[in-house]
């Protein structure tokens, strides 16, 4: 009943506003060409809409280019060509290689940027963003990684099995540790790809050489949905698949020149060791380099390991909190490719949402700045989080309407209480808080 | 913009199912420019979403998640929902098909029907409930779940008395709007669209014939739906989990994971994917329903492989006490007296077997493409693997192997919510991409009544929300109603059943015009919510959508 | 109708009792049973343990045989079930190096399972002279009828019906429980008694604990475990009938009763108490 009494307290005082509406930029930026991007700019391109795709490398790809086959037997290059072929020569692309985004501002529908290229700056305007900056494989520190030329990741071992099979067929011992930089205190989560790595190129092994004595070292193995068929095709062909706790994981040296693998089975509490040809740690994924500068640049949320953090898990899944961004791929999480592709066109498919109207409206519930009042003293400017008040040509703080998010950050910060945050005037709140502590 | 160009293209889009896959590829169609027609084998929109209580990894509530979805997809102007209906036949050619669909009939009048309940309240007939999984009974006329989109009864045709055998017919003389009408026939509609995305989502595969684990068998051995419903307010025990044998409350309960799933023997043996994270969830649901409980997880492997999953288990465990024990389970026994049941599984510690007792069980079943599925594939000549999901292309992961044809969620393969939302997301893209040169041309648009001038006077309208039990169940609302109409200013105050439902916003709308209400103050959830919702109600009935205000008594309060 | 019939080797001496109610009951039903000329050893479990291609001709010897006849099997041990089944299914996937020409066609029955068909039901409640009413019984499958499902064509290995519904027929009570085709140990009582004594005193502590009387089964080695036993001191022990003795009992009341002498659990003083035979 209190609430009931402060809220119609407030509603006597609340005033009729207006939204403000502004034309919408049909034009899309994503951020990044690897396969998420480019999916991403096709399919909005498709849509008739014109894109800029941005990318820093002077190819197109991404980490697709470094893939040699998925564990059904498809071809990431193959993809990799088929989407850059669509790129390079559709009309409504307007690929930049070899650049970066700048420079942003804006809001949803109606944003303004720089492309800095080969041949200067570019300034572009767009209405909606993808962003695509994909990810990377994480460079194990562990195992004598990097100090014994025995120990390669599954990438490494992927292509090597592609270009070196009379190597390949030679292996008699091999051992694959899972989880390697996932699942632990610094990267607490699970880089999804690894067991179908695993399992895939344990199937390439064995079909070069069955006789082949081939161990997984796993902790659980993740082979979900149907890639579960998979794994129990790895089992029946022979292929020992072992468990190991992180409180006991195994150990790696080197005994004369012999790389061994020490173990403990849990099923048997026998420990083993076994002399290897080969280890392959099955390393996590981690998010690009390029990510932290966009996430900056754009004000963007992270996750603590650098993934972007979105809108909401389960509703908003390829949206970020703030309008008019959207996320596909690696940048989000670790993810196959074909999800990927799916989430790329998803997150295109929410930014045509803007990219298809005409017009948008914003939310009038906004800061207005009383010029009388204002001393330009520029806290409002450093301190609200979407980077919308500037001093004027009137030496005064502007705060354009479509940029504010009504946050109210910078009305209760102004230390000449200049500011008004409409829909939350101070009449309104003060009518709330006193009706709020009425004895009734 | 009407754009006269392609007239061939048909910038309408049939999304067959009407889950939370159906209903964010129809939001996302529709929100483009193109017209959908959604189509829903049952009497209401919400799919298996509907029926969840919590999700992982946030524990969020579902219904709270699906319903702005639901009430959207009601109010669009652009979606068409077709309930009780099939996709019967599919000719013509992408960008141009021609459908045929067929309609069951409900045997109530929507445009009649004001849900009042009366006619459920009166039908002699009660049949096991399926919302609820069999664990509670409901009647013969009926409305699905209490947020049902569109919020009218159905009459069970195989059940009614009167369909059936020509007796009774109480419905039809109670109904204060003369809305059941038994004479209604099937309907076929042809529509023409430009492209069609199924998303027939899942069943369980565990079912009462092939009785795995004693389910149908021994009482107290429950699927992870029957379960979920138990876990929900809206359920068959009221949110309290309760053994079928006895009604008590169990204190030591189990869940057996990969119940028809990793298993070659009975020809399943691909993984379902989410059953680890939603045992998990129910583990730590039971947890804090009753901190006394003992929640046990009999499992092969923990697959927590999305983003924050690994989290999520490791709460459970060390925060929340689930126990985890690696180990298969073959069989369920019972022990008769109780109707206790019993698990042998292999001791680690003691290195030999032992018997552990549990008073409720539950069995994370796997996931099987829905019944209608197969039926439909067949028809429309689309490619499925041997287990019955629809095959993909790599390349193309949305689309199926008939052109113009696309697909999302369960139906492809046993995925999460936030997966299936994501991958309705891309069949709406490469649907919009087929038909893209007729975007806008096949809509109507929104008009908006102007805006009244404002009276001096504020005259604001309270409208108290019961949210179900959320809030009457804590809150008085009469008294609260009442104590409203004291208050300054306040020229009308009400009270409703669930204010977000569509009915009850047409009833707002009616009421704040002819009560010239210039000012309306909800008390309910959160406006974090449903702002958006109640703004648009005012537009609607010609005030400006800034004199609105939310009292947050469900989350403050109650 | 006629049937033919593979009695295997434990019918001619351990189950003597088992062969004597066969016979009778289906007299009574009318069916004949032609026993099959010259049959010769299943392998058991031995042959497969073995020699592949000895399992498979053991049995096949006995479905040419049968296959000569022209007439469908049936086989009350389930082992002799089992063994027939899984020739014919060796047989329909691939050649073997054997000497006998068969018909992968043939049906081969589990006695319960033909006796459980509807008709047969009907059949079996014409005959009944005198329904068992007041006997509460729990009905023991054992594995090899049942199990596995690719060869003996059960799917309901966990929950089987058939002696249930035969036991209904007859108007015995007959109770559910879990152990309905819990291993019992079946012969590694010979090598390994420790273990089968453990497997078999449980069956019997969980079937005693649902209140029921007696142990219904049809298969002699069943019979042998749960009859023959060691129990430890004080724990009773619950009479073991073949399900075709108490189709008899209620077909021929009057019928001598002699030959429940065979048991080594005298169920003689439980039939008495229910008015079963003749005191």
């Amino acid at each position: 009943m209190d609430l009931i009494r402060a809220s119609t307290a407030r509603a006597a005082r609340l005033e009729a506003l207006s939204d403000h509406t502004y034309s919408v930029t049909k034009t899309g930026l994503v951020i990044g060409a690897g396969i998420a991007g480019m999916t991403a700019a096709l399919a909005l391109a498709d849509q008739g809409f014109a894109v800029h795709l941005v990318e820093k490398e002077g190819s197109l790809g991404g980490f697709a280019n470094n893939l040699t086959g998925t564990l059904e037997g498809n071809s990431p290059v193959a993809l990799v060509h088929a989407l850059a072929e669509r790129i390079k020569t559709h009309r409504n692309v307007h690929l930049h290689l070899g650049s970066q985004l700048v420079a942003h501002r804006g809001h949803m529908g109606a944003f303004a940027g720089a492309i800095r290229t080969t041949s200067g700056e570019e300034a572009i305007q767009y209405g909606a963003v993808v962003v695509a900056t994909g990810g990377s494989a994480y460079t194990p520190t562990e195992y004598l990684y990097g100090r014994d030329e025995r120990v390669v990741t599954q990438v490494e071992l992927s292509r090597r099995l592609q270009t070196d099979l009379d190597w390949a067929r030679g292996l008699r011992q091999v051992v694959m540790i899972q989880c390697v930089g996932s699942r632990n205190e610094a990267f607490p989560f699970c880089s999804r790809v690894c067991c179908s790595a695993a399992v895939k190129n344990a199937l390439l092994l064995k079909e070069l050489n069955p006789g082949i004595n081939l161990v997984v070292l796993y902790r659980d193995v993740r082979t979900f949905a149907f890639k579960e068929l998979y794994y129990l095709k790895a089992r029946r062909r022979g292929v020992l698949f072992f468990r190991y706790i992180p409180q006991a994981p195994p150990e790696v040296h080197r005994e004369n020149g012999t790389l061994v693998v020490d173990f403990t089975d849990r099923s048997s509490h026998q420990d083993f060791g076994i002399q290897l040809d080969l280890l392959v740690l099955s390393a996590g994924i981690r998010p690009n380099a390029g990510s932290a500068q966009i996430a900056d640049l754009l004000k963007l949320p992270t996750t603590e390991e650098g993934f972007f953090l979105e809108a909401h898990v389960k509703l908003r899944p390829v949206e970020m909190a703030t309008a008019g961004i959207f996320i596909a791929g690696l940048a989000h999480s670790p993810r196959f490719i074909e999800e990927t592709l799916t989430m790329a066109k998803s997150a295109a498919q929410q930014a045509a949402k803007i990219l298809c109207r005409g017009q948008m409206t914003t939310s009038a519930a906004v800061a207005e700045v009383d010029e009388q009042k204002c001393t330009a003293c520029l806290v409002c400017v450093r301190v609200c989080p979407f980077g919308a008040p500037y001093i004027g040509d009137e030496g005064v703080s502007c705060i354009p309407p479509s940029a504010c998010m009504g946050c109210g950050i910078c009305t209760a910060e102004c230390p000449a209480g200049a500011i008004t945050l409409k829909h939350s005037t101070d009449d309104q709140i003060t009518a709330k808080i006193d009706a709020l502590l009425e004895n009734p | 913009m009407k754009n006269t160009a392609h007239p061939h293209i048909s910038g309408k889009a049939l999304v067959v199912g009407g889950g939370i896959g159906g209903i964010q590829c129809a939001l996302d169609l529709a929100d483009t420019g193109f017209y959908v027609y959604l189509l829903e084998k049952s009497a209401s929109v919400g799919g298996t979403m509907a029926r969840l209580d919590k999700t992982f990894p946030t524990n969020d509530c579902s219904t709270c998640m699906i319903s702005p979805k639901l009430v959207q997809v009601a109010r669009h102007r652009n979606i068409e929902i077709l309930t009780l209906s099939r996709l019967a036949a599919l000719n013509g050619e992408p960008g141009n098909f021609r459908v045929q669909i067929e309609k069951q009939p409900r045997y109530v009048d929507q445009e009649k029907c004001i849900a009042c309940g009366a006619c459920a309240q009166k039908c002699p007939q009660k049949v096991p409930d399926p919302f609820n999984g069999g664990l509670s009974m409901r009647k013969a006329a009926y409305l699905t779940f209490p947020q049902a989109v569109p919020l009218k009864y159905a009459i069970d045709a195989q059940n009614c008395l009167y369909l059936t055998r020509g007796k009774c017919g109480l419905c039809r003389r109670i109904c204060p709007t003369r809305a059941i009408a038994y004479d209604q026939q099937p309907e076929t509609l042809e529509l023409t669209v430009g492209a069609v995305v199924l998303c027939t989502g899942f069943e369980l595969a565990l079912t009462r014939q092939n009785g795995e684990y004693g389910y149908d068998r021994y009482r107290n051995v429950v699927s992870s739906l029957q379960y979920e419903r138990m876990l929900s307010a809206t359920g068959p025990y009221g949110g309290h989990v309760r053994r079928p044998s006895d009604g008590r409350t169990p204190h030591r309960v189990a869940w057996i994971q990969c119940v028809l799933s990793r298993d070659p023997s009975r020809n399943r043996p691909f993984c379902s994917a989410v059953c680890c994270m939603h045992a998990a969830k129910q583990a730590v649901l039971t947890r804090q329903h009753d901190p006394d409980s003992q929640a046990t997880i009999y499992f092969m492997d923990v697959r927590a492989h999305g983003k924050g999953f690994d989290d999520y288990i490791e709460r459970a465990r060390a925060h929340y006490g689930v126990h985890y024990k690696r180990s298969m389970i073959s069989q369920v026994y019972l022990e008769p007296d109780s109707e206790a049941l019993i698990i042998e599984t292999f001791d680690h510690h003691l290195n030999r077997k032992v018997e552990e007792t549990y008073d409720l069980v539950v069995l994370s079943s796997g996931f099987k493409p829905s019944e209608a599925f197969g039926d439909l594939a067949k028809r429309l000549e689309i490619d499925t693997n041997p287990y019955g999901f629809a095959l993909t292309d790599f390349q193309h992961p949305v689309h199926t192997s008939r052109p113009g044809v696309f697909v999302c969620g369960a139906t492809e393969t046993p995925k999460d919510i936030p997966e299936t939302v994501i991958q309705a997301g891309a069949a709406a893209a490469e649907a919009a991409a087929l038909v893209h040169p007729a975007r806008h041309r096949d809509v109507t648009s929104e008009t908006t009544p102007p805006e009244r001038a404002l009276d001096a006077e504020p005259r604001i309208g309270v409208f108290v929300c019961h949210c179900g039990s959320n809030i009457a169940g804590v809150v008085d609302i009469e008294k609260t109603v009442a104590y409203a109409k004291t208050l300054p200013h306040v020229a009308y105050a009400d009270h409703f059943l669930f204010s977000c439902s569509n009915d009850t916003l047409q009833k707002m709308e009616a009421l704040i015009r002819d009560k010239r209400l210039n000012r309306i103050v909800v008390a309910a959830c959160s406006p974090r919510t449903h702002e958006p919702l109640f703004q648009s109600v005012l537009q609607k009935a010609g005030v400006n959508p800034y004199l609105f205000e939310l009292a947050s008594i469900r989350d403050q309060c109650s | 109708m006629a049937l033919s019939f593979y009695p295997g080797c434990s019918l001619e001496g351990m189950a003597n009792d088992y062969a004597r109610s066969i016979t009778a009951v289906f007299e009574d039903l009318g069916i004949d049973l032609v026993e099959i000329d010259d049959w010769s050893c299943c392998g058991s479990t031995a042959a497969h343990s073995l020699d592949e291609t000895m399992s498979v001709a053991l049995p096949a010897r006995n479905l040419a045989a049968a296959g000569e006849m022209g007439l469908d099997i049936v086989s009350p041990c389930a082992m002799c079930f089992n063994r027939l089944r899984y020739a014919q299914l060796m047989l329909k996937r691939g050649s073997f190096d054997i000497p006998w020409q068969v018909d992968t066609g043939l049906a081969v029955h589990d006695m319960t399972r033909f006796l459980a068909a509807p008709d047969m039901l009907a059949q079996i409640r014409k005959r009944v002279v005198r329904p068992l009413a007041n006997l509460k019984t729990v009905c023991y499958y054992g594995c090899q009828m049942v199990r596995p499902p690719s060869i003996t064509g059960h799917t309901d290995f966990e929950n089987p019906q058939t002696l249930d519904a035969i036991m209904g027929a007859v108007g015995a009570q007959v109770k559910d429980w879990s152990y309905k085709s819990t291993c019992c140990g079946a012969s590694i009582g010979i090598g390994r008694r420790e273990i089968r004594d453990t497997l078999t005193n449980r069956i019997l502590d969980k079937a005693a604990h649902t209140g029921a009387e007696a142990i219904v089964v049809s298969c002699p080695l069943c019979q042998a475990n749960l009859d023959t036993v060691p129990r430890r001191p004080g724990a009773g022990r619950l009479p073991v009938f073949y399900f075709t003795e108490l189709m008899r009992l209620a077909f021929r009341p009057a019928a001598e009763a002699g030959w429940f002498r065979a048991h080594l659990t005298n169920p003689l003083p439980l039939l008495n108490t229910k008015g079963l035979v003749a005191a």
